[in-house]
C-alpha cells in the first residue's frame, strides 16, 4: 500500500472536474507533518488528504520500504488485494511490506490520513515484527484493538489537519510498547539497504554483519517478511519512482543508470513485477493528485 | 532544544520549488506543509542548527503579509560548517552574492540568493553573547 500524498503537478493528469451549478468543484488538499520525536522512529511520514470531484478510478498502492496505515475520514478505503483482487473495505487499514501493487478503488472523493510506518514501528506500535503482517492488508483493529475505532471517530471530529494530526499522535503514542527491537544485525542490514536504496550487495551485507548469507536471509525474512534481495529490489524500485517524480523528469535510461539497473529494459521488467505496469503507464494513469513527492528523501543529487 | 520564538516569514511564487531548494541547498528539513489546490497555504522548515522559517505561496491572498512581494527578504543563519554549506548551496543552484570569506569581526561565511531572490547569509558568528 502506498502513495497518498501531495500532487506533483508534472505527473498529474488533468482532474475530471465536476461542473455543478456553473462552478468547478474540485477539492485537492494535502497536509504533511513531521511526526513528533516520540513517534518519529515508528512513523516516517504523516500525510492528510482530501480530494473531491475527481472522476472514479483506481489508484495503485506501490511496494515500498514502509508499512502503510490508512485512516479514512468519511467513506471507507476500498481495496482490491491479492492475485484474485478480492474487494474489501476499511475505515482503518494496515498494509504490510509487499512486492506487488495493491489497488485502491475510489469514486473520486477521498479523505484520510496516511502514515508510513518503519518496520521498527510495527514492533513498537503493534508489538509484532513486520513479518507477522506480511504482505497483507489488515484492519487496524486486529492490531491495536478498540484504539483503532477511537482513532477513526476522533479523526472524523477533528476540525483541522492540525487537530487530526494531534489525535494520531495521542492515540498512537499511548500504544507505544516495549517489544525489544530486532537483533542489531538485522536493524543494521535494513538500515544499510535503505540508505543505499537497495544497491548494497547482499554478500557484502552478510560480511558486514558477520553472518552467512543464508543465516542473514532467514533471520531477515523472519523479521521483515521479505528476504534481503526482495527488500533491496523494493528499495531500488522506490528510488526509481522518486527520481521519475522529480521536476524535469529524467529519462528512463538515466533513472535506470542512477538506480543501479543494468539498463532500461531491466528497469521496465522490475516495474512490471513490482508495480504491475511500466513506469510510463503509471505516470500516465495516476489521475488523482495522489502521487507523493518525497521531499524528505535526503541525499538525492 | 529551546522553543523557536522568531520565524522569518517568506512568500514565494513557486513555494513548492522554494521548499525543494531550501532542503537541497541548505539542508533544511520539512516539518509541516499544508496545501490547497497546489497552493502552499503554510509551510515550516527547520534549519539543521536550530530555528526555522515559515513560508507560503504568493497566490494566497488572504495572508496578512500579502503585500510583501514574493521572493523578498533577507535571513541570516548561523552555521558551524560554512565551507561545506557553501559548496552544497552553490551545487544546488544558489546565486552567489558574496563568496566565502573571513570577516574582520571573526566570522566566516557567505551570502547567496535563492531562485526567487531572497537573500540568505550564513556565518559562524552566532550573535553577541547575552
Amino acid at each position: 500500500m502506498r502513495s497518498v500524498g501531495r500532487g506533483d503537478r508534472h505527473v498529474r493528469g488533468p482532474p475530471v472536474t465536476v461542473e455543478a451549478m456553473g462552478s468547478v468543484a474540485t477539492v485537492d488538499q494535502t497536509a504533511r507533518v513531521r511526526p513528533s520525536a516520540r513517534l518519529a522512529p515508528s512513523v516516517a511520514r504523516c500525510v492528510g488528504y482530501r480530494y473531491e470531484g475527481f472522476g472514479p478510478g483506481t489508484h495503485r498502492g506501490l511496494p515500498s520500504r514502509h508499512l502503510t496505515v490508512v485512516l479514512s475520514l468519511d467513506a471507507p478505503t476500498r481495496t482490491l488485494a491479492g492475485a484474485d483482487r478480492t474487494p474489501d473495505a476499511f475505515m482503518a487499514l494496515v498494509g504490510g511490506l509487499h512486492t506487488w501493487p495493491v489497488t485502491i478503488a475510489h469514486d473520486g472523493d477521498l479523505a484520510g490520513v496516511q502514515l508510513d510506518l518503519t518496520p521498527e514501528g510495527a514492533r513498537s506500535l503493534f508489538g509484532l515484527p513486520a513479518a507477522a503482517i506480511g504482505g497483507d492488508v489488515l484492519s487496524l483493529d486486529d492490531l491495536i484493538g478498540p484504539r483503532a475505532g477511537e482513532l477513526v471517530e476522533r479523526l472524523a471530529e477533528g476540525p483541522t489537519w492540525r487537530a487530526r494530526f494531534a489525535v494520531v499522535e495521542d492515540v498512537l503514542s499511548r500504544g507505544i510498547g516495549r517489544l525489544p527491537g530486532p537483533a542489531p544485525e538485522l536493524a543494521y542490514a535494513w538500515r544499510r539497504l535503505a540508505e543505499t536504496d537497495g544497491t548494497v550487495r547482499i554478500a557484502d551485507l552478510a560480511r558486514e554483519v558477520g553472518w552467512s548469507r543464508r543465516h542473514l536471509g532467514e533471520r531477515f525474512a523472519a523479521e521483515y517478511g521479505l528476504r534481503p534481495k526482495e527488500a533491496a529490489r523494493v528499495m531500488r524500485f522506490e528510488r526509481s519512482k522518486r527520481l521519475l517524480q522529480r521536476p524535469g523528469r529524467p529519462s528512463l535510461a538515466d533513472v535506470a543508470a542512477a538506480c543501479g539497473y543494468y539498463d532500461q529494459a531491466h528497469l521496465a521488467r522490475e516495474w512490471n513485477d513490482l508495480a504491475g505496469c511500466p513506469p510510463s503507464a503509471w505516470l500516465a494513469d495516476e489521475e488523482l493528485p495522489f502521487v507523493q513527492g518525497d521531499e524528505d528523501a535526503p541525499g538525492e543529487p | 532544544m529551546s522553543e523557536t520564538r522568531i520565524w522569518p516569514a517568506l512568500r514565494y511564487k513557486d513555494a513548492h520549488a522554494a521548499i525543494r531548494f531550501l532542503v537541497d541547498a541548505f539542508g533544511f528539513e520539512e516539518v509541516a506543509v499544508y496545501e490547497n489546490d497546489d497552493r502552499v497555504e503554510h509551510a515550516e522548515l527547520r534549519a539543521p542548527g536550530g530555528g526555522g522559517v515559515m513560508l507560503g505561496s504568493a497566490a494566497r491572498t488572504d495572508s496578512p503579509i500579502a503585500d510583501l512581494p514574493p521572493g523578498t527578504g533577507s535571513v541570516y543563519v548561523v552555521t558551524d560548517e560554512p565551507d561545506a554549506l557553501y559548496e552544497r548551496a552553490v551545487a544546488a543552484g544558489a546565486t552567489v552574492v558574496q563568496g566565502l570569506r573571513d570577516e574582520d569581526y571573526g566570522s566566516r561565511g557567505f551570502t547567496v540568493r535563492d531562485p526567487e531572490g531572497v537573500f540568505w547569509s550564513f556565518g559562524t558568528y552566532a550573535g553577541a553573547a547575552s
